[in-house]
């Protein structure tokens, strides 16, 4: 591993201050040039769309040896395996639109984080990302370096297919895929011919077209070389519906999940992001049907029965996610290393309290991904120079190999406090 | 010489056609700058920036462009060099400075230069809609969205294509290919499905299963909120399925008209809150009995739909205008359990919120059994009633836990569906036939079907070469055997995906008839040209000013919803960002008043349009359209609006000279220059310059954090702006800024009218300084002097029409044009129909 050179070290000095503390040479050194063997090789964002309950969330004390609060009780065996930040955000103002800060920064639709880290190291893959939806997707979460917000997969069935197509299935893709190319062909062919007759200013504008054109032809190549390879195989079923209903939502996070781990396993994709939804679906936890939808429980107004109930539905969602973990821990990569080891599985939100619809101190964790973990790390917002939620992002890219100093509004890294 | 001099010396001789694009600054400009700029503007200093330290200026940069046509303000408004400095610019010296900038402007920046520009989302949307006949056509979730651009999501530069988006116009293209040539797929199997009460769906408060039963009693329009249906179930292939319901009467009340279920079919895709008003009604049923009876009927079921059941005549509603049946059952529930209402009350006292659904019930029956509830008054009790009519959501969706328990209620105990005993046309069958004959107009050799198509998809007659390779790609299919739909498949697939169908406006040369139709449709109806207008470009008679004019007029919207105004005014106004913003609970604003706030605006410019009303009555004007909420609640009007039409917008008569109507202080603009919470006048300020008085401030400096006065403290926001204004690297922007956002501090966030500061007991000081040193007091003296000084705003609102229109924000020289068709018809009678239609025929608009 390279060590940076000694001039950007002094400018990292200058920049925080010295309010923090200094960190290990070790994890500082990740940030170099991008390393061909990282720590890390997948990412997984699950984003909810109303937040957590936030005191049901953040331990009290910080450091090793806090308490597990209710919200990570369910997540309590795996302890050593994950770090909770309290007091992180993006500085963003409040308000719906601003849920979708989550992955982007300061700037909503801004480039996520995971189509950051697609865009470095998911294009050798079957599918360079995989976007998610457990419940109807009210927000977009993942957007391109363009600021386009990609569409999510809420049918388990479609992600199902895709993942490990029926040979119809495949017969018809590869036909679309096949005569697709041809229709690419032909449309090149069509401007080639215009951009010879076109201004100057227009000709820029097509070179965005080629480009874009070059870019789809080479997807659509390695699709069509992917359909004569063998197809990962698996003994899963879902079942015989796609549980889209909203009483089914907490089914549909289960099944997601699931398919999640085996799309990381068979390799098919590096990046995933998942968004929870959260609208009037009433669920049954229990035997016991709540007594109000989601949302109406996340408008809490500070009412304890409807606090108690909504922390039900996220310990719900905790239980799910830590299942999640138990398939990362017991299913290996290529290296026969456990998935986990080698996958970051980052769970937040855009919504910090969604009673007051604020987007200030945002529940976040990180699992896995070769970090030392164990902690909770309470940052104080109010403090000069606190860290933001993209300097934790900025930590994780550099774990994935990507060189990366600046994300949104941050410029740092917590890498120090994986150390 | 320095090296620069000797580049531009090389470059005159050399490259003698590329001379003109580098002026060379003469010596009394170079010594003006000397004198006057470079103190601050040096190369090294460069103050905001800018660098004045030039011995020539490169036209061919475009960022020249800008920067000269900000030195111009700057040197004509006085702003620059600085009152403070002691040697200032005699008047003839900063006259001669301002011509010459002036007319080296206009040598090198003419008219026109919008790139090629891809179609929009919205434009997008229409265009494939209308091409191929479709009657509904929405874009696949997660669609890309569009960039903005000088704030407008259709300019040239700003339509980025990227992979993604490609990606998404050759996956719709598909789409679209398989609605007119379905592929082939195999029948599925006859089955069997059965959902007992725990396999029915349950929103919000649309029902609860109670002894193997699930309990429905609201009939709002929703579907989420009212009706239940099988979770586990969607129709495999279109066909007759035979249906059972078992239903029963939970406690229907003696001597009223029975229980009415209706059946009606849903896709299961389409979203939760789709209203069972729009869906297809499959049984209506009577349920009288008290034990579960089973009703089966034959059923049409189409490809990915399930059985919905709705209480028709249910006695709650938390969605509709009329609530007297809100207040009806709440009296007759008082009536039948003494201390009801008090115990609503009770439980409700402190609670804005976390009641709603069973949790408020419970508490309500926990309190009626404790008893010891004090007797309302009647004030009390009209007290609660308001708050809990007021507010159907919240309250409706806690009392129908009420129901559940006591009833009456409508009970579902089992659904279930066998099927399809055989297949029938479902609706992607019937359209595909119908699209069929729209996409073939009747014709059935493939050569004139494709040649036919591509005109109309590239809009514009298609040369041969590009007609024969289209030919090509169905023939070389066919021939490898694929089926004639395959073929035309492709075909459509790949029109999809032509440069010539995604941009417009990609020829050669200046622009044509085809072109002038392409613009003109597209601005005024944000579709692309109908066949009536396409024969008008062929005939070669369009670019005529006379026929130009008529075809605009026949364009124009008739209606307030038009696409057209929904699209410009939501990006002129910024409107568009209302349903991002959460207004805060204390305003009281419902979903329906935001709608109502962007509608009104609507309203307003068709009815200036339409009317062609003077350019004053956007500010001023003797009428507003509203809704009875809004003109309670947030203009306080007592009288001259119906009373009937809560949410419905009409038209109000108002007097001149107030401080509502117009574009200034109407909710929706109150709102988007808002957060919801706060107002912040810094950001109001920057709205006003930019889309009012058209001077938009350069973009803060990357360094500073934006300043956002904390209301909540002890001191105004106006002291707070103060402090920075006194800032000398903020106050160049900042004099301009704040002024005009503190005139706007008398709207709350939601557009109402206030007095005092919120959170200090101070009076608003809304008095500001004009841009001419004019002195206002307060929106009503600002709106009087921008009717005195309406051409700054007509030429911005121009501006913004031609933005929006031509794809690129005007430069010095269109503007100069724009100034002068202002101007011009200012002296017409100032109507804004007649400046749209000039608009029209300008040289901006028909120049590429």
């Amino acid at each position: 591993m390279k060590n940076p050179p000694t001039a950007n070290r002094r400018q990292f000095l200058k920049a925080t201050g010295v309010t923090l503390a200094l960190p290990a040479l070790e994890s500082f050194a990740a940030p170099g040039a991008k390393t061909d063997s990282p720590k890390a090789r997948n990412l997984v964002c699950i984003g909810t769309y109303l937040g957590f309950y936030q005191s049901a969330f953040f331990p009290k004390q910080a450091g090793f040896d806090y308490e597990l609060p209710t919200l990570l009780n369910p997540v309590a065996g795996h302890r050593g395996d994950f770090t909770v930040f309290s007091g992180l955000d993006h500085r963003a103002p409040n308000g719906h639109g601003a849920w979708n800060n989550f992955l982007c920064g300061q700037t909503p639709d801004a480039w996520s984080l995971d189509q950051r880290v697609a865009d470095a190291i998911g294009q050798d893959s079957r599918f360079p990302s995989i976007q998610l939806s457990a419940g109807k997707a009210s927000r977009s979460m993942s957007h391109t370096r363009q600021g386009i917000a990609l569409p999510m997969i809420q049918r388990p069935s479609v992600l199902y297919g895709k993942l490990f197509a029926s040979p119809a299935d495949r017969a018809r893709n590869e036909y679309l895929l096949r005569s697709g190319r041809s229709s690419l062909d032909l449309v090149l062919e069509d401007a080639r011919r215009l951009q010879s007759s076109v201004s100057a200013a227009d000709k820029a504008k097509l070179g965005e077209y080629f480009d874009s054109l070059r870019d789809v032809e080479k997807r659509i190549t390695r699709q069509i070389k992917a359909v004569d390879e063998p197809v990962p195989e698996t003994d899963y079923r879902l079942p015989d519906y796609d549980p889209v209903a909203p009483t089914l939502q907490l089914e549909a996070e289960t099944l997601m999940y699931d398919l999640m781990a085996l799309a990381l396993e068979t390799e098919s994709t590096r990046v995933i992001t998942l968004f929870i939804g959260g609208l009037g679906q009433v669920f049954t936890i229990d035997g016991r049907t709540l007594q109000a939808g989601y949302h109406a429980l996340s408008h809490h107004g500070n009412d304890p029965d409807a606090i108690a109930d909504l922390i039900r539905v996220e310990t719900e969602h905790m239980k799910r996610f830590n299942a999640f973990l138990d398939q990362l821990k017991a299913k290996t990569d290529a290296q026969g290393r456990p998935l986990l080891d080698s996958t970051i599985v980052l769970l937040g939100t855009g919504m910090g309290d969604s009673s007051r619809h604020a987007n200030s101190n945002l529940p976040t964790l990180v699992a896995g991904g070769g970090f030392q973990h164990g902690r909770h790390i309470a940052t104080d917002p109010t403090a000069k120079d606190a860290p933001l939620l993209g300097d934790l992002y900025l930590t994780l890219m550099q774990q994935l190999g990507l060189e990366a100093d600046t994300f949104s509004n941050a410029g740092r890294n917590l890498n120090h406090v994986f150390g | 010489m320095n090296l620069r001099c000797l580049k531009f010396l090389c470059l005159t001789f050399l490259c003698p056609f590329l001379s003109e694009a580098v002026s060379p600054l003469p010596e009394a400009q170079r010594a003006f700058l000397e004198n006057h700029c470079l103190d601050c503007h040096d190369a090294e200093t460069h103050k905001g920036e800018i660098s004045l330290e030039l011995t020539e200026i490169d036209w061919s940069d475009e960022a020249n462009h800008l920067l000269w046509a900000r030195a111009l303000d700057s040197v004509e408004s006085g702003e620059m060099p600085p009152k403070k400095r002691k040697r200032r610019p005699t008047g003839d010296e900063r006259e001669a400075m301002a011509a010459w900038i002036d007319s080296e402007l206009t040598k090198h920046v003419p008219i026109g230069g919008t790139p090629a520009r891809r179609l929009n989302r919205t434009e997008y949307r229409a265009t494939v809609k209308q091409l191929f006949g479709l009657r509904e056509f929405e874009l696949p979730p997660g669609f890309p969205i569009d960039r903005e651009l000088h704030g407008f999501d259709n300019l040239g530069e700003g339509l980025v294509l990227s992979p993604p988006l490609l990606l998404s116009y050759s996956e719709t293209a598909r789409l679209v290919a398989d609605r007119i040539f379905p592929p082939a797929r195999k029948a599925p199997e006859p089955g069997s499905h059965r959902a007992t009460a725990n396999d029915l769906a349950i929103s919000y408060s649309s029902g609860k299963v109670v002894n193997g039963a699930l309990r429905l009693g609201m009939k709002c329009d929703p579907i989420q909120r009212s009706c239940t249906w099988p979770t586990r179930f969607e129709a495999e292939a279109s066909g007759v399925y035979t249906l059972t319901v078992t239903l029963s009467a939970f406690r229907p009340k003696a001597g009223e008209a029975p229980m009415i279920a209706r059946i009606f079919a849903r896709d299961v895709s389409s979203p939760d809150g789709v209203k069972h008003t729009e869906l297809r009604l499959l049984k209506e049923i009577e349920v009288t009995a008290e034990e579960p009876r089973t009703f089966r009927f034959e059923a049409e079921l189409f490809e990915g739909q399930t059985p919905v059941v709705h209480w028709a005549n249910a006695a709650l509603d938390s969605d509709r205008e009329d609530k007297n049946e809100l207040r009806a059952f709440y009296e007759a529930r008082d009536r039948e359990t003494p201390g009801y209402l008090a115990a609503w009350r009770a439980m409700t006292a402190n609670q804005s919120q976390g009641f709603r659904g069973g949790v408020g019930w419970d508490r309500v029956k926990s309190l009626l059994a404790k008893g010891d509830l004090p007797e309302l008054t009647q004030a009390q009790r009209e007290a609660f009633l308001k708050k809990a009519i007021g507010n159907p959501v919240l309250y409706a969706e806690t009392v129908v836990f009420d129901v559940f328990e006591n009833g009456p209620a409508l009970q579902v105990h089992e659904v279930t569906m066998k099927g399809p005993s055989r297949l029938i046309e479902g609706p992607r069958e019937k359209e595909s036939q119908r699209l069929r004959k729209v996409f073939t107009g009747g014709e059935t050799k493939p050569a004139t079907i494709i040649r036919n198509f591509l005109t109309r998809a590239f809009r514009r007659p298609v040369d041969d070469a590009t007609v024969d390779s289209f030919v090509e790609l169905h023939d070389r299919h066919r021939a490898a055997g694929r089926t004639a739909d395959e073929a035309m498949h492709l075909v459509v697939r790949s029109a999809l995906i032509s440069p010539r169908f995604l941009y417009r406006c990609l020829n050669d040369g200046p622009l044509d008839d085809f072109d002038l139709a392409t613009r003109l449709a597209y601005f005024l109806t944000g579709a692309p040209p109908d066949n009536k207008l396409l024969a008008v470009a062929r005939s070669g008679r369009l670019s005529d000013p006379k026929v130009l004019r008529t075809k605009a007029e026949r364009l124009l919207p008739r209606k307030a919803t038009a696409p057209f105004i929904e699209n410009f005014t939501g990006q002129w106004l910024d409107t568009r960002l209302l349903s991002e913003i959460m207004p805060d609970r204390q305003f009281k604003f419902s979903a329906a008043d935001e709608q109502s706030a962007k509608s009104e605006v609507e309203h307003l410019f068709f009815e200036m349009l339409k009317e062609n009303r003077p350019m004053t009555d956007f500010i001023d004007p003797d009428f507003t359209w509203t809704s009875a909420r809004l003109a309670k609640n947030v203009y306080g009007l007592k009288s001259g609006f119906d009373k009937k039409k809560a949410n419905t917008i009409h038209r109000v008569a108002l007097q001149r000279g107030g401080r509502h109507g117009g574009v200034l202080g109407n909710a929706a603009v109150m709102m988007a220059t808002a957060n919801g919470v706060d107002t912040q006048p810094v950001l109001r300020g920057v709205w006003v310059l930019e889309n009012i008085l058209g001077t938009p401030p350069p973009p803060p400096p990357k360094a500073v954090p934006p300043i956002t006065p904390d209301t909540q403290g002890a001191r105004t926001p106006r002291d707070l702006l103060a402090a920075h204004t006194g800032e000398p690297s903020c106050a160049g922007c900042h004099r301009k800024i704040d002024p005009v956002g503190l005139i706007l501090e008398n709207f709350n966030p939601v557009g109402r009218w206030r007095d005092q500061w919120p959170g200090i007991d101070r009076p608003i000081d809304a008095s500001a300084t004009l841009p001419d040193g004019a002195k206002v007091h307060d929106i009503v003296g600002f709106k009087a002097w921008l009717v005195a000084n309406i051409d700054p705003f007509s030429e911005c609102l121009a501006g913004k029409l031609l933005t929006y229109a031509t794809g690129r924000a005007p430069n010095h020289s269109e503007r100069k044009e724009i100034a002068g068709i202002v101007s011009k018809n200012r002296q017409a009678g100032n109507g804004f129909r007649d400046l749209l239609l000039a608009l029209v025929d300008s040289k901006t608009f028909r120049t590429k």
